[in-house]
């Protein structure tokens, strides 16, 4: 892995819990405008939480942005982070990244409360840009409050839209009246991501409309080769197919279409 | 490569337009295979003593095959294919024609078709918007041609699609814009037949209007035009083979005289039938197969138009 090491410039907080870094480049080149890495250096010291970045300028004298949830930060960690105002900061080439592709014309922001991290640096990189960008956010219980997220939105003079649950009836309406030039960037829970990216694709998104990842455990599903019913992908490789009781042997065949691993019937 | 062949009877001739004429096949014997919307045929017609192959769309209705039904339109340049259609093929007369091949399928995908053709570029579309409409699947078509008189099917068209086929004139100074890709419903997919200057535009301006790559579909009737071809010395590792190409022949044509069982499909690079690694040297690609993405990374080339940069090329074949 390739470490990139920044000199800070200057921290600071966003929201009250995203702890952010303004730091230039010294050694390494970071070659994607936004992504996600897991685990940084501060000063010397590893914190193994993840981070999001977005590069403000690319070149000699490369600028970015580091942002993580201090929340996800022990008492010492969040300490240590509020008193960093210099020095240096390393991470390795990033996990995930994501591709604004700079011929369409509009971005749908589609996200939850475990995606807002991922979040920021995708709503820098395009408000640097002057893209038209509009916010979905899917919150998922009446108790969780996005205020302070929706007001970050808005002071970029983005729409922000609140969505109390996925209803695919409704939401659907709005993908479908899309038009050819609108980029989808979803990043929320496996969940929603994997079922927006099916509706996604079923409303005629192609693949490269669609940019982003899901945040936590992604649930793995296997496909019976007997039955042809689906189910969740264990830890080991064969399993028992819990509909019709075959033995299965699982593969590393994935079919994007059913998203799940082929299980093919053991002998 | 020996490549299966079928043996069809001309049925009808029917003059389209001044310059285009329609060509009815039906099967000596037996049935003929089924095609669908966008494929073509390969005809094997005498030159000289020799053969040439020129490829033309199948513009009949998918649900039929009865028969395969062909338009050609008459070249002023031509190197043999067009004028021996118009001026020797009778009816009755019998060719032997290729199985039909695809080379732009419609997307099963795609939530509505948008069809852009110049002049004889209508063809592949006319067998994809009956197969489409059958469906009931959403489609219209933007049509460029000279006039009235000269734009093939032009009643035919209108008396099926009507307000879904719009047509451009450049006697009535009407000009077919870009624009009519601007805005379109997601899922959209946009495919072009024609010359290829207008091939060119339409690309571009679909790549700015946002579209995805692989919802931007299109089909050239010759090699597309990329510069002055230089000689050089192809060594074919597998065959033990060096063949020299001259600028004025391909490299799949070289192997192909020299006995190499070299596949291929459509020989003007679209296709990627005749894809080939290459162990050493640098390729001056000028195919629309791959991607510039595989350009780049993979050691392959596409002989039927992409030469070397290089004086040598060391080919796996």
């Amino acid at each position: 892995m390739v470490k990139t090491t920044y000199h800070i410039l200057q921290s600071g907080t966003l929201m009250s819990r995203f702890f952010y870094i303004h730091a230039e480049i010294i050694q390494g080149e970071l070659e994607k405008t936004t992504g996600r890495v897991h685990g940084f250096e501060i000063n010397g010291i590893w914190l193994d939480h993840p981070a999001t970045f977005v590069r403000l300028s690319g070149g000699p004298g490369q600028h970015v942005r580091l942002y993580t949830d201090l929340q996800a930060c022990s008492e010492p960690e969040t300490l240590l982070l509020r008193e960093t105002k210099s020095g240096t900061v390393r991470f390795n080439s990033p996990s995930q990244t994501v591709t604004v592709h700079e011929n369409k014309h509009r971005y749908l922001l589609l996200t939850d409360q475990t995606g807002i991290l991922q979040s920021l640096p995708l709503l820098v990189a395009l408000g640097r840009q002057g893209r038209l960008t509009e916010v979905y956010y899917f919150q998922d219980h009446d108790r969780e409050s996005p205020n302070a997220f929706g007001k970050f939105v808005k002071s970029l003079s983005y729409p922000f839209h609140r969505i109390r649950e996925l209803e695919e009836s409704s939401f659907s309406r709005l993908l479908r009246k899309q038009t050819v030039d609108v980029q989808l960037l979803i990043v929320c829970d496996w969940d929603k991501y994997s079922r927006l990216l099916r509706l996604s694709r079923n409303l005629g998104y192609a693949n490269e409309d669609i940019e982003g990842y899901f945040t936590g455990e992604k649930e793995e599903r296997v496909f019976c080769a007997r039955c042809y019913k689906i189910q969740k992908k264990l830890a080991e490789p064969e399993m028992t197919c819990r509909h019709c009781g075959t033995s299965l042997s699982v593969s590393k065949h994935y079919s994007p279409r059913i998203e799940a691993y082929l299980g093919y019937v053991s002998l | 490569m020996d490549t299966p062949k079928l043996k069809v009877r001309v049925f009808e001739i029917k003059e389209e337009t001044p310059a285009v004429k329609s060509f009815k096949l039906v099967a000596v014997q037996g049935e003929l295979p089924r095609f669908s919307g966008g494929a073509h045929i390969t005809a094997y017609l005498p030159d000289k003593g020799n053969s040439i192959e020129r490829h033309y769309s199948l513009i009949g209705d998918p649900k039929q095959n009865a028969f395969y039904k062909i338009a050609v339109r008459r070249s002023e340049t031509s190197r043999g294919g067009s004028a021996y259609w118009h001026d020797r093929i009778r009816t009755g007369d019998a060719i032997e024609i290729s199985y039909p091949k695809n080379h732009l399928p419609l997307s099963f995908e795609a939530k509505h078709h948008v069809f852009v053709a110049g002049g004889i570029g209508i063809t592949p579309f006319m067998a994809m918007m009956a197969e489409l409409s059958a469906a009931g699947t959403s489609f219209e078509l933007h049509y460029a041609a000279a006039s009235e008189e000269h734009c093939a099917f032009y009643e035919d068209i209108r008396r099926k699609y009507g307000k879904r086929a719009r047509f451009y004139f450049s006697s009535k100074q009407q000009r077919m814009p870009t624009s009519v890709m601007w805005k379109q419903r997601i899922g959209t997919h946009v495919y072009f037949c024609g010359p290829e200057g207008m091939i060119t535009q339409f690309r571009n301006a679909a790549v700015r209007y946002g579209y995805p790559s692989s919802s931007i579909h299109y089909e050239l009737f010759s090699p597309p035009q990329t510069g002055p071809c230089h000689p050089f010395k192809a060594v074919l590792t597998k065959s033990n083979a060096i063949l020299y190409v001259p600028a004025n022949k391909s490299l799949l044509d070289v192997m192909l005289e020299h006995g190499i069982n070299a596949a291929y499909s459509c020989k003007i690079g679209g296709c990627g039938s005749c894809e080939i690694e290459v162990e050493h040297g640098e390729v001056d690609h000028r195919d629309f197969f791959l991607s510039d993405h595989e350009k780049t990374t993979r050691n392959v080339m596409i002989p039927c138009v992409s030469r070397a940069k290089s004086d040598q090329l060391v080919i796996h074949l």
